[in-house]
């Protein structure tokens, strides 16, 4: 083994190594998942996860409570027939949603970086 | 008439290693080894390919991978496979001829700047098809895996190169 050699083993180890750190480093500061809260089909309102909050929502003679907190969203209180919304309980990975239907309410995690997936499966 | 002849000789000798260059690869599906990440392996096909490019050029390496990927694809895996293996073969003897035109490089760095680059070549070909961030993860684990199969099998060339030169030459010229 020549000299050069050493130098190409040592610049692809540390070239791994730069890709890998910026993939852990990167992935801190995203602050990734924001709730989308949609009204009727339209969105209403997108919220990061980050955030600790209360939001009561009005809609169609119902309201819900929506309580973002540690970085999960649930719905804590609702006035419609059913109550599935609440039953759901707290989603916190993207893709998730809660439902409401008789109020048309729809809340879905989303990732800021566009992936939605867990696993990839081929 | 001897340059016919020399033809033939150069034919039967590259249909020979090409047969080899197929049950390798075929040989190493049969061994059930995994490393929990995808496209991970020794590349035991790629031992006859650094040979060939030492033997003969990069020409003719680069003429046996490709007829390798494909009659392995027809034979044993799929269309993705073959979509795969021919990005890393594109990428990867290009640099290997580089490499070893530069003359400052011994057979281990050539085989193993190869390896690296193949896997590379892989994950972009992985990336057209899927473009998903989250496959970069993957990225340094295939480059550091490509290395090290790149320096194992650099290492099987340099001990077998001197010896088969040597029998090539007593056999056929």
């Amino acid at each position: 083994m020549k000299k050069a050699d050493w130098i190409l083993i040592a610049v692809v180890l540390f070239l791994a190594a730069a890709i890998f750190i910026m993939l852990i480093c990167g992935k801190k500061d995203e602050g990734n998942l924001y709730a989308e809260i949609s009204l009727d089909g339209r969105t209403f309102a997108t919220l990061p996860l980050t955030e600790e909050v209360t939001l009561p929502v009005s809609y169609g003679g119902g309201t819900n409570l929506i309580v973002i907190e540690n970085g999960t969203v649930c719905v804590r209180e609702a006035d419609c027939p059913t109550g599935v919304c609440v039953k759901t309980g707290a989603i916190s990975a993207a893709g998730e949603s809660i439902v409401c239907i008789p109020h048309r309410l729809v809340i879905t995690l989303r990732s800021a970086n566009g992936e939605d997936y867990d696993v990839i499966i081929q | 008439m001897s340059l016919s002849n020399k033809n033939i000789k150069k034919t039967a000798e590259f249909s020979l290693l090409l047969a080899l260059a197929v049950l390798m690869g075929y040989l190493e599906m049969l061994i059930p080894f995994s490393f929990g990440i995808p496209g991970i392996k020794l590349g035991l096909a790629n031992f006859i390919i650094v040979l060939v490019l030492y033997l003969y050029s990069a020409k003719w390496a680069y003429a046996l991978s490709i007829l390798r990927v494909l009659i392995i694809g027809a034979l044993f895996s799929n269309y993705s496979m073959v979509l795969y293996s021919l990005c890393g073969v594109c990428l990867c003897i290009p640099l290997m001829f580089f490499l070893k035109k530069s003359e400052r490089f011994s057979v281990v760095g050539v085989s193993a700047g190869g390896g690296v680059m193949h896997n590379i070549g892989q994950f972009t070909a992985a990336y057209i098809v899927l473009p998903s961030p989250a496959l970069f993860y993957y990225l340094p684990f295939l480059m550091i895996a490509g290395l090290a199969a790149g320096i194992l099998i650099g290492l099987l060339v340099q001990m077998t190169l001197p010896r088969i030169k040597k029998g090539i030459r007593k056999f056929y010229f």
